[in-house]
């Protein structure tokens, strides 16, 4: 027969425990003395109380607190040596700075294991120069990325192959400022004239500005 | 409840004394409990020291809604479960060395004896949150809301892994010898 008397075995530990009141405690050993089920139930119970845990001794209580407290300071002192020593190397440096990094790092390495660097030929006999190879210069580089011989390599490159075409440029400029153009200038109106004035004015200065950039770059190289 | 969080705000605020007195308070329960999880003394006092040190590095990440004491529980039982899972996996009971002598006496210790080996069997054998919640509730004597708050679920739960708890053990012991009623009256 199962017992249905849920209360009561919810009363059960306690009654075990002797922790209930006397009305409580009437009713329990009344059901008890009628109910097999529960008797078996309290009977088990007993058991589980009655299961006493050995005591390690009065020493062992006695000391726990201190030793529970000296390995909470010692954890603590390794836990702060272990940030301090982090700390001490990379000084506030926030998370999303590590990761930023870290991402950029990425990137670079990717960027050039798909773009190598251009090579460079060892130096000619009995010069110091750096030569850069010739398949390299078709390649499109970044100039910052360039180290300082293949930056010298590279500006001299640039200077030996754009030289004779600037002499060439300049020789045909030369030739034609010696043209006599005095019989088409006789044709020219007054305001034909200003305006050819101005125009010579305003691409003389773009090429006074474009002489001075290219200056600039070549004192940077 | 208030006694403890008085008691851990001085500890926060470095009194050697208070902290003292949380350990002292709840040393013999905790205790208690874990050697009931692992059966054996080493494993007991070395997870009640680990309980408290883990407790009180984390303090100040103790949410005072809930109460210290269900907390203290919460940690202990988390760190007991390993040990007691390898422990219930290498459960070895010898009965053949049971000895029965014409002393009654000597022939009643050892039934017992035989009674408290085959409690213990059974116990192991019993799903872990259900052992966990017969021990709390019967042998460390918690009401059934402080064994919702340990455990991390509903009262209705706890009472129901109770119930299922006492109706395997005692399947699994059959019909334990009865006690006399009167003896609950003390």
């Amino acid at each position: 027969m199962t017992c249905g008397d849920t209360e009561i075995k919810e009363l059960l530990p306690a009654f075990s425990e002797q922790s209930l009141g006397p009305a409580e405690m009437k009713r329990v050993n009344a059901h008890l003395a009628l109910c097999a089920e529960c008797r078996d139930e309290f009977a088990l119970l007993r058991m589980l109380v009655d299961d006493v845990v050995p005591d390690p001794g009065g020493a062992y209580w006695s000391t726990l607190p201190d030793r529970v407290f000296k390995q909470v300071q010692e954890e603590r002192s390794r836990k702060r040596f272990a940030g301090f020593a982090w700390r001490r190397l990379f000084p506030a440096v926030p998370r999303w700075a590590w990761a930023s990094s870290a991402a950029v790092l990425v990137a670079v390495i990717a960027w050039l294991s798909f773009h190598p660097a251009p090579a460079v030929r060892e130096p000619a006999e009995g010069t110091d120069q750096v030569a850069l190879d010739d398949a390299m210069i078709d390649e499109q580089l970044d100039v910052a990325e360039l180290t300082a011989p293949e930056l010298t390599a590279m500006t001299q490159w640039a200077e030996n192959a754009y030289t004779p075409i600037n002499e060439a440029v300049d020789e045909e400029l030369a030739e034609r400022t010696e043209q006599d153009l005095s019989d088409e200038l006789g044709n020219l109106s007054a305001s034909e004239l200003d305006r050819l004035l101005d125009s010579l004015k305003r691409k003389e200065q773009d090429a006074r500005d474009k002489a001075r950039k290219s200056n600039r770059e070549k004192g940077i190289g | 409840m208030d006694e403890d969080l008085d008691l851990i705000n001085r500890t926060e605020a470095g009194e050697r004394d208070a902290f003292n007195e949380l350990v002292l308070k709840y040393q013999r329960p905790l205790y208690s409990l874990l050697y009931r999880m692992v059966s054996n003394h080493e494993d007991a006092s070395d997870i009640l020291q680990k309980t408290f040190v883990k407790a009180f590095i984390g303090l100040g990440a103790f949410e005072r809604r809930s109460s210290f004491k269900t907390w203290l529980y919460q940690i202990a039982i988390n760190l007991a479960k390993n040990v007691y899972r390898d422990r219930s996996r290498a459960v070895h009971i010898p009965i053949d060395d049971v000895v029965i002598r014409k002393d009654p006496r000597t022939l009643d210790a050892l039934i017992r004896k035989e009674n408290r080996q085959m409690l213990n069997q059974s116990l192991s054998s019993l799903p872990e949150k259900q052992r966990l919640t017969l021990m709390l509730r019967v042998q460390e004597e918690k009401k059934f809301d402080e064994i919702a708050g340990i455990m991390g679920c509903t009262v209705g739960t706890a009472k129901a892994n109770y119930h299922h708890a006492v109706q395997k053990l005692k399947a699994l012991m059959g019909k334990p010898a009865e006690e006399p009623v009167q003896g609950a009256q003390g």
